[in-house]
C-alpha cells in the first residue's frame, strides 16, 4: 500500500504538461482605473498611457470591462466592471509590481475582446489588435472593425501574443502600468468588451520537426515549430548545394506551415527550413523529400504502416531500428500510422516524444499520412477538430485537394501511383451506414470516383480481432465491420490496416462476412 | 528437513523424494496454473482501465473530491459501464451541486443509453450556465432528433454551428447534415431554409460531397431541376470518374419528364463506364450499376422510340 501511495504522490505532483505556465500578472478580476469615452475626454491620442498621467475623474473597478445590451447573453458574463451602452471606447490602467525586472524574460498578452483593443507598457505601445488602424494613435473616438468577444461564461484569452522584443525593455523594478485601451465598431453597437491577460517568464513549446505532410504529385506541406515567433522560409531545390526556389511565410509565429507547389512528380527535391535571417534544419543531403509519382503510375512503392505506436520508449524504438535496418538503401514512399499515435491521451507532450522525438529522420523525409485513435481522441475531438492530433496534423479536407471532398480531416482519402488511400475515423465519428452516416457516404462517393488499381484503407479498430480487443462485442469494431466492411468490398478494397488490438492478427481474403465470430 | 536421494532417476522425472524437493514440485504446478489462469502478460491493459484504476486509488484518500469521480464516470461511459458511469456522476453531484460538467456527462450518458427526456433535461440545464459548448448544443440536437422532435433539433443544430465558427472553428458537416434533416423533419415548408443552412456548410467546409448531394435531393424536392443539374455539373467537372453522375443526372431527367435527355446520360454514362479500369469495373458497385444503365435504358428506349411515332 505503502509504494501505491507514492506512487499516487508522484503522479499528483507531476504537471500535465512538461513546459512552464509562466506568472499571470493581469487578468479577469485585476483592479483598474478606467475611463469611459462617451463623448471627447479631452486626452490627446496615448498620452494617458505614461506612467505619471494624472488620473483625476478617473474610476475604479476590475477586469473585464464593457457593456452589453442584453441582459442574458452575450457578453454579460465577462464584464465585471460596466460602462453605459454606447460608449465609444475605454481607457484602462493596471499596475503591476515586478521585485527584479531583470528576471522578466518574455512577456505574452492575451485577451477576450469586442471590437478592438491596444496595450502599451509604461507608455510604450507593445501590442495592437487586428480591428484597429494600423497608423496613428487612436483617439477616443477612432472606430475599430468587428470583432466579437468569445460571449463565454469565462474569458477565452485566445492564443497569447509574444510581446516581449517591445515589452520588455519598458519594464523596471517597483510598479509598471499597463495601459489597454478597447475601441468600439461603429456605432450603434450593442457591446463593448475588454478582458486581457498579461503572462510573464511563459515557455514555448519545445522545437519540433520537420515534417512532411499532403504530399502530392506536385505539392507538399512542410510543417516545423519553434520555440519563438518568426516568419517562415522554406529553401528547396534538386541539388543540396544550390537550394534556388523558396516559399516565404512573413507573419511570425511558432507553428510553421509552408505549401511548396508546382514541384515535378516523383522527383527528389532538398530543403531547409527557418525564418528569413536564422536557418532551423535542413540545407543537406538528409533533409528531401520525393515527390508522389503521377497518379496512375505503375511502380512499386514502399508503405510502413504503424500501428499504436505511441509508446516513446525502447520497444518503439526497436522497431523503427528494425525498419529502418531492413529499408537500407530503399526510400519509404509513406507511411501510415494506424491511430493511438502517443499514448496515453494523446497530448502535444506525448506526440513530441511518441512520434517526433522516436521518429525525427523519417519525419523529415517521407509524408506521414495518419489516422485518429481512441488514445488520441482523449485529448482531441473530431466534432470540433481540436486538440493535438488535428493540431499536428494537415491533411485533405476540400475540393481544391481531393476530388471528392470530405469536408474534414477526420476521414480523408489521397493517392500514391496506382494506389488510392482512405483513412477512416473508427472513434469519435458516426459509423452508421450511408446515407444516413456521412462519412460512410462520403466513402461510397469516394470509392466509386477512383481509377487506381489498388485500394487500401486504414483506421484504427479492426472488424475482425480477438487480440487485445473482442470485434464480437466491442462496438466500435462492430459497426466499422458491420456499416464500413461492406462499402468497401463492393468498391474493391484490396486491403486493410488497423490498429488497436496488440496483436499481429491476419485473415484470409473475406468478403461478405459481417456476423461476429460465431457465424 | 532430511532430503533423500534416490540417486539415478530414470524415466518418470515427477517421481521425486523429500520434503523441499516435493514442495517444488507445488510451487512449479501452482505456478503452471496461474500462468493458465491470469490474463496474459501480452495482452494490453489499456490506458484507460489503468487510468480508471488509477483514479481509484486515488477516490479512496480523497473521496471528497468531485472531478475525481466526474473523471472516472466519463472514462466509465466511454467504456459503456453505464451503472458505474452513473453512480459516479451521482457521487459528483451530491459532493459538488455547482459542478455543471455533471449535467454535461449525464447528457451524453442518458443520450447513448436512449433515455432521451433525461438526456434533454440534463443538456439543458448544463447549457444554461455554459451557453457557447458547441458539442453540447449537437448533443442535445441528437437527443431532439431522437425524441422526434425536429424544430427543436434544427435549433440546437443551429447553435452548435454558430457556436463553433464564432470559436474559430469548422463544425463537421454531419451537424450541417443533422441540421437540415432535422429542419425537413418540421416540414417541407423547411426545404429552403434547410438548403440554406447546407450553402452554408458548403462555403466553410470546401464543398463536401455529401452537402452537395443532400443540397442537390432538395433542389430536385424543390422541383428546381436545372439547379440540381448545375450542381451535378460542378461534382462532374471535379470527379475523376463521370458514371455515377451522369446515371444521377439521367435519374433526375427522368424524374422530371426528360426521356430524351435522360437517355443521351445514360449513353454517356455507358461510354464511361467502358474507360474505368477492369479491376474497378469487376466490383459488385460497378457491376450494378451497369445494369442499372442497362434496365434504365431498357426503360426509356421504347418510350422514345413511341414518341415522334407517326402513328400505330
Amino acid at each position: 500500500m505503502r509504494a501505491t501511495s507514492i506512487f499516487i504522490l508522484i503522479l499528483s505532483v507531476v504537471p500535465g504538461s512538461l513546459w512552464a505556465q509562466g506568472e499571470t500578472l493581469v487578468e479577469a478580476g485585476t483592479a483598474i482605473q478606467y475611463l469611459a469615452n462617451g463623448s471627447n475626454p479631452g486626452i490627446m491620442g496615448a498620452e494617458w498611457t505614461a506612467e505619471g498621467f494624472p488620473l483625476t475623474g478617473w474610476l475604479s473597478g476590475t477586469y473585464g470591462i464593457g457593456y452589453e445590451q442584453s441582459t442574458t447573453g452575450g457578453a454579460i458574463n465577462l464584464i465585471q466592471t460596466a460602462v453605459p451602452i454606447g460608449t465609444a471606447s475605454v481607457y484602462t490602467r493596471a499596475v503591476f509590481h515586478l521585485d527584479d525586472s531583470s528576471a522578466v524574460s518574455s512577456l505574452f498578452l492575451g485577451s477576450d475582446w469586442d471590437d478592438g483593443y491596444v496595450a502599451w507598457i509604461n507608455g510604450v505601445e507593445v501590442y495592437r489588435s487586428p480591428q484597429m488602424p494600423r497608423d496613428g494613435e487612436p483617439q477616443w473616438d477612432t472606430r475599430a472593425t468587428l470583432h466579437e468577444s468569445s460571449n463565454g461564461t469565462s474569458p477565452d484569452y485566445g492564443q497569447l501574443q509574444n510581446i516581449s522584443d517591445a515589452a520588455v525593455p519598458a519594464l523596471h523594478d517597483g510598479d509598471n502600468v499597463l495601459a489597454v485601451g478597447v475601441w468600439n465598431a461603429p456605432l450603434p453597437s450593442s457591446d463593448l468588451v475588454l478582458v486581457p491577460r498579461l503572462v510573464m517568464n511563459l515557455a514555448l513549446p519545445p522545437p519540433r520537426g520537420p515534417y512532411l505532410q499532403n504530399g502530392t504529385d506536385t505539392q507538399i506541406v512542410v510543417r516545423w515549430r519553434t520555440d519563438s515567433l518568426t516568419d517562415s522560409r522554406v529553401d528547396y531545390g534538386i541539388d543540396p548545394g544550390n537550394l534556388n526556389m523558396l516559399v516565404d511565410d512573413p507573419a511570425p509565429t511558432t507553428n510553421h506551415e509552408v505549401i511548396l507547389s508546382g514541384l515535378d512528380p516523383d522527383t527528389v527535391y532538398y530543403y531547409s527550413v527557418g525564418s528569413s535571417t536564422e536557418l532551423f534544419a535542413g540545407g543537406d543531403s538528409d533533409h528531401f523529400f520525393r515527390t508522389a509519382p503521377v497518379p496512375g503510375t505503375h511502380r512499386s512503392v514502399r508503405i510502413w504502416a504503424l500501428g499504436d505506436s505511441g509508446t516513446a520508449n525502447a520497444n518503439a524504438r526497436a522497431v523503427r531500428d528494425a525498419y529502418l535496418t531492413f529499408a537500407t538503401g530503399t526510400h519509404t514512399d509513406l507511411w501510415l500510422m494506424l491511430g493511438d499515435n502517443a499514448y496515453p491521451t494523446g497530448t502535444d507532450d506525448e506526440y513530441q516524444a511518441a512520434v517526433f522525438e522516436t521518429f525525427p529522420d523519417m519525419l523529415r523525409r517521407s509524408v506521414l499520412w495518419p489516422t485518429f485513435g481512441n488514445h488520441d481522441g482523449i485529448a482531441a475531438s473530431s466534432a470540433s477538430e481540436l486538440g493535438p492530433y488535428y493540431a499536428i496534423f494537415t491533411l485533405p479536407t476540400t475540393m481544391a485537394e481531393m476530388p471528392i471532398p470530405s469536408g474534414t480531416e477526420a476521414y480523408y482519402s489521397f493517392d500514391f501511383g496506382n494506389i488510392h488511400f482512405v483513412s477512416l475515423n473508427s472513434f469519435d465519428v458516426d459509423r452508421s451506414a450511408p446515407p444516413e452516416g456521412a462519412m460512410l457516404q462520403w466513402l461510397k462517393q469516394d470509392l466509386m470516383d477512383t481509377a487506381q488499381d489498388w485500394v487500401i484503407a486504414f483506421w484504427h479498430h479492426p472488424p475482425y480481432s480477438k487480440g487485445s480487443h473482442d470485434s464480437d462485442t466491442e462496438i466500435e469494431l462492430v459497426e466499422m465491420r458491420e456499416n464500413a466492411l461492406p462499402v468497401l468490398e463492393d468498391l474493391g478494397v484490396d486491403l486493410i490496416l488497423t490498429g488497436h488490438s496488440h496483436s499481429y492478427e491476419r485473415s484470409f481474403l473475406l468478403d461478405g462476412h459481417y456476423g461476429d465470430s460465431s457465424t | 528437513m532430511e532430503i533423500k536421494t534416490t540417486g539415478n532417476i530414470p524415466g518418470n522425472n515427477l517421481r521425486i523424494a523429500g520434503g523441499l524437493k516435493e514442495l517444488t514440485l507445488w510451487a512449479i504446478l501452482l505456478w503452471l496454473i496461474l500462468l493458465i489462469l491470469l490474463p496474459s502478460p501480452i495482452r494490453a491493459h489499456s490506458a484507460p482501465e489503468e487510468r480508471i484504476e488509477h483514479l481509484s486509488a486515488r477516490i479512496t484518500t480523497e473521496p471528497a473530491n468531485a472531478e475525481l469521480y466526474l473523471e472516472r464516470a466519463a472514462l466509465y461511459r466511454s467504456h459503456r459501464h453505464w451503472r458505474a458511469a452513473q453512480t459516479d456522476y451521482e457521487r459528483c453531484r451530491r459532493l459538488d451541486p455547482q459542478l455543471t460538467r455533471v449535467d454535461l456527462g449525464l447528457g451524453r450518458l442518458w443520450l447513448e443509453t436512449g433515455r432521451l427526456t433525461q438526456s434533454v433535461t440534463a443538456l439543458e440545464r448544463y447549457l444554461e450556465t455554459t451557453a457557447d459548448d458547441a458539442t453540447a448544443w449537437a448533443l442535445l440536437g441528437r437527443a431532439h432528433r431522437e425524441s422526434n422532435e425536429p424544430e427543436k433539433a434544427s435549433i440546437a443544430f443551429d447553435r452548435a454551428i454558430d457556436f463553433s465558427i464564432r470559436a474559430g472553428k469548422n463544425p463537421p458537416p454531419e451537424w450541417y447534415l443533422a441540421r437540415a434533416r432535422s429542419l425537413l423533419g418540421s416540414g417541407p415548408d423547411y426545404r429552403e431554409k434547410a438548403l440554406h443552412g447546407l450553402e452554408q456548410g458548403l462555403a466553410v467546409l470546401g464543398e463536401p460531397v455529401t452537402l452537395h448531394l443532400e443540397a442537390l435531393q432538395l433542389e430536385r424536392d424543390l422541383g428546381r431541376i436545372e439547379a440540381a443539374l448545375s450542381r451535378l455539373d460542378h461534382l462532374q467537372r471535379s470527379a475523376n470518374i463521370d458514371v455515377t453522375w451522369l446515371v444521377l443526372r439521367a435519374e433526375i431527367l427522368e424524374g422530371a419528364g426528360r426521356p430524351d435527355d435522360a437517355r443521351i446520360a445514360l449513353e454517356r454514362a455507358r461510354f464511361a463506364l467502358a474507360t474505368v479500369p477492369a479491376g474497378r469495373r469487376q466490383t459488385s458497385a460497378y457491376r450494378e450499376l451497369e445494369r442499372e444503365i442497362h434496365d434504365r435504358l431498357q426503360r426509356l428506349e421504347p418510350a422514345a422510340s413511341r414518341v415522334g411515332s407517326t402513328g400505330d
